[in-house]
């Protein structure tokens, strides 16, 4: 299996050549275009585990894609602009809601219960994959590998993924003033490890949209 | 101190190193990233003075944030953060020389060192509303780096004589330049069916800063196909 990033950094799209037999499994809904290769739909893992990753933002079905005779070519794209890079998993990593693109075999998706803190991160739950082999996440935005040594501050609208090595939790500066009047919340994450950041914030221009759209008329 | 642009084009940042004792502010809303000895501090004082009433001008008037974020080093060592702009685009760090100052239209600017005071500039009715929608500008001076950020990517123009842009397209200009708003083309009439009804005119010599997009047409394009609020 062969893969490489097409059209970066800014519109990427994911170009993974498969030998015969060989798979790769996918996000629903992220394949572009493909050429003598099969796909499979199925809720890996079972009902649950389909329902699960429902809830953390992901598509339910995870599509797999196998080389035919001859071998053959499928093309992943993510749903937003930006970037896509690759993560080798050995063990776990946690991932925000659309931020799995796709993985090869050997790499397994699960969902990860954050709790109420979560509320502040990526949400209640988080995307886990674990197992061994490679992963290819995206971003809405340039991604940034930061490794963290000890403590670093993100806003809690740019995380794009972190190693299980990582704790995190609100960052809260002596100055109550700044705590209450920053938009978003800033997360400290603290241990060593690796943190993948993007460089936008979809929901800041959901936010910024907002006012342009029509404004209901009242009866 | 030692501002850079990362990933330059579509998702540009600034990534911003403060040497112990520096200061650099920046709208509040703009840090994404940032190391652990970072001290934030907000207000809707910025550098440079003003209160409430100042953060209130830029909120209203200025498509600014009411809030302005100030950072500096907690300890003895340089502390280094990440800012992003809210559309998708480029940045550019505009490196102010004491001597010309620049201003900043339609919420282009992201933040500045300390030795550059940002004031809102009054624009007056006419100019205000319809060059723009925007009745203040920020008005930046002194001495060092200002960022700003546009929608798409940032052109510099040398102005010499008289330029005319379409004001969803302004960025920012130096205040050498005279300005006014007028017609697009020779005749109302024209102007009108042109569909650019009012530009922007800038006479004398200085620089000018556009962008490749405007966000006002972008987000006109998008809110109708939008559910009602």
């Amino acid at each position: 299996m062969q893969a490489s990033i097409q059209c970066g950094p800014s519109f990427s799209m994911l170009d993974v050549e498969l030998g015969q037999g060989e798979k790769i499994i996918a996000e629903g809904g992220s394949m572009t275009w493909m050429q003598n290769v099969n796909m499979t739909t199925n809720m890996t893992g079972g009902i649950m585990s389909g329902l699960k990753r429902a809830v953390t933002g992901e598509s339910m079905f995870l599509n797999t894609f196998e080389g035919d005779a001859g071998g053959g070519t499928v093309t992943l794209s993510p749903g937003e602009a930006g970037d896509i890079t690759r993560c080798d998993v050995e063990g776990q990593l946690y991932l925000q809601k659309g931020a799995f693109l796709c993985c090869g075999e050997g790499v397994e998706t699960g969902v990860k219960f954050d709790g109420l803190k979560g509320f502040l991160n990526v949400g209640l739950l988080a995307l886990e994959v674990h197992g061994r082999g490679p992963v290819w996440i995206s971003s809405y935005g340039a991604i940034e590998e930061i490794d963290v040594d000890g403590e670093y501050i993100v806003d809690n609208g740019f995380v794009v993924g972190w190693q299980p090595s990582l704790n995190y939790s609100v960052y809260l500066q002596r100055s109550v003033r700044t705590f209450l009047f920053n938009v978003g919340f800033l997360l400290k994450f603290t241990g060593a490890g690796k943190l993948w950041v993007q460089s936008r914030n979809p929901l800041q221009l959901a936010d910024w949209v907002y006012p342009f759209r029509p404004v209901k008329k009242k009866d | 101190m030692n501002v850079d642009i990362l990933h330059q084009g579509l998702f540009a940042t600034a990534e911003v190193t403060l040497a112990p004792g520096e200061q650099f502010v920046s709208e509040s809303g703009a840090l994404y990233r940032g190391s652990p000895n970072l001290n934030i501090e907000t207000s809707s004082r910025a550098l440079g003075g003003g209160g409430i009433l100042s953060g209130l001008k830029r909120a209203m008037f200025a498509r600014e944030s009411f809030f302005m974020s100030t950072y500096a080093s907690r300890d003895g060592s340089p502390a280094s953060f990440g800012l992003s702009p809210t559309l998708p685009g480029e940045m550019q760090v505009v490196q102010l020389d004491g001597a010309v100052n620049w201003i900043c239209a339609g919420g282009s600017y992201v933040g500045s060192g300390t030795g550059v005071t940002i004031d809102t500039q009054y624009q007056g009715l006419v100019k205000g509303l319809l060059g723009g929608g925007n009745l203040m500008f920020m008005k930046t001076s002194g001495t060092g780096p200002m960022l700003v950020s546009g929608f798409g990517r940032l052109i510099e123009i040398e102005v010499e004589g008289s330029l005319t842009i379409d004001n969803g397209h302004l960025v920012a200009f130096q205040d050498s330049l005279q300005f006014s708003v007028t017609k697009a083309a020779k005749g109302w009439m024209a102007s009108f069916f042109s569909g650019e009804m009012f530009a922007c005119r800038f006479t004398g010599k200085g620089k000018l800063i556009a962008q490749s997009h405007s966000p006002t047409a972008f987000g006109g394009l998008l809110g109708p196909r939008l559910p009602e609020r």
